[in-house]
């Protein structure tokens, strides 16, 4: 199936500066895309290109089939909600909302009704007269989003939307947008440097950085097969160890660490013997065994510090093997870790699927 | 020992309430003593009147009365009008294109185009005057420069010492004056703006008609103000390049603190330009009504 | 009392000592003069301090009004030899701000022309308060190319063969003084309303010829030079002095009509505190050399020597107050704002 939205191999450069270097993505038809990057990783220059606010060095840009090179600014067929709203302050929401189709020449009434309908759409049917320095945050970008929306673009562009509002309300402002996509079934392509904010909206993520794609898939996928140690660090929390790779079976790979030998599940092609790989698992896999236990796949590590986190307990141990690492595990604070102390020495051990093996710069 | 700190305390408070008192004082003070009770005190002198070379302190209108009814007073006064919305408006056309052009370009451009044209600034007014005198007398700069290409053969006559003349000089002069504001009106105006209303499929045009001239209007006004007042209260540029027709009222007004020494009269036309100007910009205020705070 | 009142003085000579202490008195004392720029050139007053011993101190002012507001403060305490125009020794005499002339005190009078040295303009009330000067005009300038032979009559600026060469003063009184003398009326400076219509119509034709009005000697050379102008009704001599310096060939007349005149005239402050220093400068600056070099650096007329040129001091009309000033703005702010 074709793509609504194409980035075929985009290129870009300031001066001699590669800001982007090889992206591709492909936006399908009703999809919550979101492009996920830590700042300067080139996620808004992407963003930008999309928008038309800036040109390409290499590639391609294709919407619904047709090249949009040469399509200026004010004809690309999708909306873009900017990081700050950018509402016009000395228009009513009214005006802000109905902008779009009064520039394309719309009679006043179609307007009228049009507005009055995405004003319900977006939860602010009464506050079609007032001034955006009248409405909260949360009310401010319901606004934006409502203008985005009333040309009826089969895609819009949402620069990190929500950066600018607080916990309670962000968390509330995700549910809306979620639902708001769904209802509209249009595609949502979304710029964001929160984890959190992706793993919870998203349908698929591409992640970004230093102008290349790191990987890109759905948050799970994501989260729990990460392939190289700049995702596995950054969706989530995670203890990696570096080795070497010693041996091969099918998807899995025997690691040598400086703590022993440990068993690790690829995600994807594996590379050559001898390599330097990282395994990666996450706190909430790791079991804690009394070190009297003789386990096979396990570290005997010793207790730094227990620290209640309320859901969670987050025990920090030490290796004598792996000076300049602590590793961490997360129990739930259901009393089964009160007999943990520090001091006390440990056997950490997981499943074979929880250890992920991680190819640097893969 | 427990009623001495309390004594202290008082003393104390008594001091800070002082202080506090002579800063109203001073923030009230300062502002009637060097601006209302000079505007009061001519306002006062205009209802007095001339007789004999002496000033008679009785309350008459008749200072008033001569603007309406004597001589050229009234003629004058509307045509200095006249010519002062003339100037206005085509400055502030010409400072808005201009403000436009410098607001288009990328910002460290910006300062550079918007310092050349405040440099005539911060040279001397009158420099200024004589400057624009040089350039089109009769065997000055534009003259001599058109003979020589051959585009005439005669000097044009009516560049200096006539209306256009002075027409030229007070656009010219005045034109900073509406430049500045109008463009720090643009500058303020968020760069996304633009953005967002181009994305929202508005042309540069309608951008234009729609963003950035109601935005820019509060500096638009305050132009206008500034070129209005500042031309309508001149009375040397006109006197100095006007020949003949370069009797503005403000010259009016100064004639009459010259020999004549009418302070009377000089006050009650200088009552009736404070208040033509404070027209200007209670009109200029009105027009900003509607304008929302971000 | 009496100690206190001598504590007084002893302070007030300590204070006037300190406060006089910058400028150094020569052993004759001191001459303070109150005097129009070009009135005081340094190198006479060099001469004079070496000749006598008096040091010299020069306060200058631009118009009547700084210098009585100057003489008023004082009475005249501040200052021995105050030149003021004829137009004002009433004005100053019946304010008691000056002091009759010593006639035996002056015996430099000799030097004056036959013209002045009745020294009629200032004598009223059986005293004599000033000694003539310095004198001036407000004459024709031309340019000579133009006319070979001077313009006999002010009528010439209203030749439409001129239409836009010629330029004017701009000067409320004195340009009234000046309609009225081109009409021939016999008293320039007291007319009646049928007369000032009379001028105000003189003065208003006029204007259609003008290329413009211009105030001050500097704004008439400024704009002759830059402008094809060829009549100017003047300021004074130096409009053609300063037009000749700059290499035009201009001449300076005063047609057959007449022209208003100005005459300055040397008198004694009443509050002089040492008359002997003031008589001292008035019989130096009244020597011929002194007006000779005066008429020659600033183009003032001397009263002692008939400079080269200057030979029309017995047709110009001595410059008085007008009937009303208030009267006669008006009147010129109606003809500029004439179309």
């Amino acid at each position: 199936m074709q793509p609504l939205l194409h980035l075929e191999n985009i290129s870009k450069r300031y001066g001699s500066v590669r800001v982007l270097d090889g992206i591709d993505i492909a936006v399908a038809d009703n999809e919550f895309l979101t492009i996920l990057g830590p700042s300067g990783s080139g996620k808004t220059t992407i963003l930008r290109i999309i928008g038309g606010f800036e040109s390409i060095d290499g590639g391609r840009l294709m919407f619904d089939g047709r090249d949009l090179a040469a399509v200026p600014i004010n004809r690309r067929p999708f909306n873009t909600v900017f990081q700050d709203y950018a509402l016009f302050h000395h228009m009513s929401v009214a005006e802000n909302i109905g902008y779009g189709l009064k520039v394309r020449g719309r009679p006043k009434a179609e307007i009228a009704t049009r507005v009055a309908d995405v004003l319900e759409t977006v939860g602010l049917g009464a506050f079609g007269a007032r001034y955006p320095a009248q409405l909260s945050g949360g009310q401010r970008q319901r606004v934006a989003l409502a203008r985005a929306i009333i040309c009826e673009p089969r895609m819009i562009l949402l620069d990190e939307p929500l950066s600018a509002l607080d916990v309670d309300l962000r968390a509330q402002m995700q549910r809306f947008l979620k639902s708001l996509q769904r209802r509209l079934g249009i595609a949502f392509v979304f710029i964001t440097h929160d984890q959190e904010e992706a793993i919870a909206l998203s349908d698929r993520i591409v992640v970004v950085n230093h102008g290349r794609i790191e990987q890109e898939g759905a948050p799970e996928q994501l989260y729990r097969r990460p392939r190289t140690p700049f995702i596995a660090a950054f969706l989530g929390e995670n203890n990696l160890l570096s080795g070497v790779l010693a041996a091969v079976d099918g998807q899995l790979g025997q690691v040598d660490t400086a703590a022993g030998r440990l068993v690790a599940t690829a995600d994807g092609p594996l590379p050559a013997l001898g390599q330097a790989v990282q395994v990666a698992v996450r706190p909430e896999h790791i079991t804690l065994s009394p070190a009297s236990a003789a386990t096979r796949d396990a570290l005997t590590a010793e207790v730094a510090d227990i620290r209640f986190l309320g859901a969670n307990i987050l025990i920090e141990l030490t290796h004598p093997a792996l000076p300049d690492t602590v590793l961490k595990v997360r129990r739930l604070a259901d009393g089964s870790a009160a007999d943990f102390r520090t001091g006390q020495k440990l056997n950490l051990s997981w499943a074979v699927h929880d250890a992920a093996l991680l190819v640097p710069g893969g | 020992m427990s009623a001495a700190p309390t004594r202290s305390d008082t003393s104390s408070c008594r001091r800070a309430r002082a202080l506090v008192a002579l800063r109203h004082a001073l923030n009230l003070g300062l502002p009637i003593l060097f601006v209302l009770i000079p505007i009061l005190s001519f306002v006062l002198v205009s209802f007095w009147t001339l007789q004999d070379g002496q000033i008679v302190r009785t309350f008459t209108l008749a200072n008033y009365r001569s603007f309406f009814t004597e001589g050229s007073y009234l003629p004058v006064y509307l045509s200095t009008v006249w010519l002062s919305l003339q100037v206005t408006f085509v400055n502030v056309t010409l400072a808005t294109a201009i403000a436009l052009f410098i607001f288009r370009r990328t910002p460290r451009v910006r300062f550079f185009i918007l310092m050349s044209f405040m440099l005539p600034l911060f040279m001397s007014y009158i420099i200024k005057v004589y400057a624009i005198r040089t350039i089109l007398g009769q065997r000055g700069l534009l003259n001599e420069g058109l003979m020589a290409l051959g585009l005439i053969d005669q000097p044009i006559e009516v560049l200096l010492f006539s209306r256009t003349a002075i027409f030229v000089a007070l656009a010219v002069i005045y034109l900073p004056y509406a430049i500045l504001p109008i463009y720090l009106a643009l500058d303020r105006i968020p760069a996304n703006y633009l953005a967002a209303s181009a994305d929202l499929g508005a042309s540069a045009l309608q951008g234009l008609r729609h963003i950035v001239l109601p935005l820019g209007r509060p500096g638009i006004a305050a132009g206008a103000v500034f070129t209005f007042i500042l031309t309508f209260g001149d009375f040397v540029t006109p006197q100095m390049v006007g020949g003949t027709q370069g009797f503005t009222f403000g010259r009016i007004v100064f004639s009459q603190f010259g020999l004549a020494l009418n302070w009377p009269l000089g006050s009650a036309l200088a009552v009736i330009l404070l208040a033509t100007t404070l027209l200007a910009v209670a009109l200029a205020g009105l027009t900003l009504r509607r304008e929302h705070v971000r | 009392m009496i100690w206190t009142s001598k504590a007084v003085a002893a302070s007030l000579t300590v204070f006037a000592l300190l406060a006089s202490g910058a400028a150094y008195a020569g052993p004759k004392g001191e001459v303070r003069l109150l005097a129009y720029e070009g009135y005081a050139d340094p190198a006479w007053t060099e001469e004079f301090e070496k000749e006598t011993g008096i040091t010299v101190k020069v306060t200058y002012v631009g118009g009547v009004d700084e210098q009585i507001a100057k003489m008023k403060a004082s009475n005249g305490k501040d200052y021995d030899v105050v030149t003021v125009d004829t137009a004002s020794l009433k004005a100053f005499a019946d304010q008691k701000l000056i002091a009759p002339i010593d006639k035996q005190k002056l015996t430099s009078a000799k030097n004056l022309l036959p013209a002045f040295r009745s020294m009629d303009n200032a004598t009223f009330d059986g005293a004599t308060y000033g000694v003539p000067w310095a004198w001036g005009s407000l004459g024709l300038v031309y340019d000579k190319k133009t006319f070979p032979t001077p313009p006999d009559s002010w009528e010439v600026l209203w030749d439409p063969a001129y239409k836009g060469k010629v330029i004017s003063l701009d000067d409320a009184n004195n340009d009234i003084n000046f309609g009225a003398i081109v009409l021939g009326i016999k008293d320039p400076f007291n007319l009646t309303d049928q007369q000032m219509a009379e001028v105000k119509a003189k003065l208003i034709a006029l204007k259609k010829n003008l290329l413009t009005y211009f105030a001050g000697f500097d704004e008439g050379t400024t704009i002759w030079s830059e402008n094809n102008v060829v009549l100017m009704f003047s300021m004074g001599e130096l409009a053609a002095i300063n037009l000749q310096k700059k290499g035009f060939d201009v001449g300076y007349v005063i047609p057959k009509e007449g022209a208003v005149g100005w005459l300055d005239n040397l008198t004694v402050s009443a509050g002089t505190s040492n008359t002997d220093a003031a008589y001292a400068w008035m019989n130096f600056a009244l020597q011929k050399k002194i007006g000779a070099d005066m008429a020659k650096k600033y183009g003032y007329g001397a009263t002692t020597d008939a400079p080269q040129g200057m030979d029309y001091a017995d047709r110009l009309i001595w410059a008085q107050n007008p009937e009303n000033y208030t009267r006669r703005q008006a009147v010129w702010n109606e003809v500029k704002a004439s179309e």
